[in-house]
């Protein structure tokens, strides 16, 4: 055995070069799950937004020189103190409404659409409708993304 | 490429999942819509509130001193940096094109008692949305009839819609009643701000 090995060099194998595993690769892990809509930043940019709107989308006021109150002279004051009930109109009307033959051209163009109300009492019995219900469609909204990420999140296979 | 470890998910759990996310862009959808309503009326009564207010400056004062429903008035709040054309009638057909109405069933001006108007308070141009910022004293201006009424700010209430007896004044008192839905963004109660009538010119030159 010796003889025989005499003069033979023994070189280890380089296995690791060029020689690939035969066992399949392990399986990557699967990519996370992504996350559903994050709801709270969505409702800190909606939220601030819904409650600037209305400023927003105002209509922009006439200049100020017509809007500015400019008491005149002839203005009658009422003295601090006394009560606003001894004011007296400056045109006592003893007659009834008496529409004047030619009507200020406002009434001409907005005839239509200045047509006055019928002066009686409101049938419903509530002080006239101002606003509008709109927190229950962000509420509704709300409860949906809410809903669809439960969904979502139930989805998920176990 | 094959993906070991990785199965499609069993249909329900696919139809859950698209269930789920159309829910959340209906939500999106829905909680947008109120931008979208105060946008959308805001520009439906602008054009008609800016040309009732053009007419209205136009106009000379009127030479008789007989009262006209149908000329509307003028309501000019500084602290709120308020001025609007105010038609006759409070209807939600009048509050829908003007954003604000007079109630026809309250005093004019020139009359004793409250005189009554009420405005939106987040649609339609959201003219009384900052009325609860009005402090005792803030003035109150109402031009009718080519004159100038000039009212002070005296109290705000919050009271239920059907309390009617907040715009029935005293006997022989002048004031103003300001009606508006609160709180914003809700029409569960009414915002009523109160003045009263502290003097009486002419209309300034428009």
């Amino acid at each position: 055995m010796a003889s025989l090995m005499r003069g033979v060099k023994i070189a280890s194998i380089p296995l690791a070069q060029g020689v690939t595993t035969l066992s399949p690769a392990p399986p990557p892990p699967p990519p996370p799950r992504p996350p559903g809509p994050p709801i709270l930043p969505i409702i800190g940019i909606l939220l601030p937004i819904l409650i600037a709107a209305p400023i927003l989308v105002a209509q922009p006021t006439p200049p100020p020189e017509a809007a500015a109150p400019t008491p005149t002279p002839e203005a009658t004051p009422v003295e601090p103190g006394t009560p606003a009930t001894p004011f007296v109109p400056p045109v006592a009307r003893v007659t009834p409404i008496v529409l004047p033959a030619v009507p200020r051209a406002i009434a001409t163009p907005l005839a239509q659409a200045v047509r006055p109300a019928p002066r009686i009492l409101p049938s419903r019995q509530v002080l006239p409708y101002g606003g509008a219900n709109l927190w229950m469609p962000f509420a509704g909204g709300l409860g949906l993304i809410s809903l669809g990420m439960v969904l979502r999140r139930l989805a998920a296979p176990p | 490429m094959i993906v070991y470890g990785v199965k499609d998910p069993p249909p329900l759990y696919r139809i859950l999942r698209l269930l789920g996310t159309l829910c959340i862009i209906a939500g999106i959808v829905l909680m947008l819509s109120p931008l979208g309503w105060v946008a959308y009326t805001a520009m439906a009564v602008g054009p008609t509130q800016t040309a009732a207010l053009a007419a209205w400056e136009r106009v000379a004062p009127p030479a008789s001193p007989a009262q006209n429903p149908a000329a509307g008035m003028v309501v000019s709040i500084p602290r709120l940096d308020l001025r609007r054309f105010v038609p006759e009638g409070a209807t939600p057909d009048h509050l829908r094109r003007f954003g604000v109405g007079r109630i026809t069933w309250t005093a004019l001006p020139a009359s004793p008692g409250l005189l009554g108007i009420a405005g939106h308070r987040t649609t339609y141009g959201a003219p009384f949305f900052r009325l609860d910022t009005l402090r005792r004293g803030d003035a109150i201006f109402i031009d009718y009839n080519g004159r100038r009424y000039r009212y002070a700010v005296m109290e705000s209430q919050v009271v239920r819609p059907e309390q009617m007896e907040v715009l029935a004044a005293p006997a022989g008192v002048r004031g103003i009643a300001l009606v508006t839905c609160t709180p914003a963004y809700s029409a569960a109660y009414r915002l009523v701000v109160l003045g009263t009538l502290r003097g009486v010119s002419d209309s300034p030159a428009p």
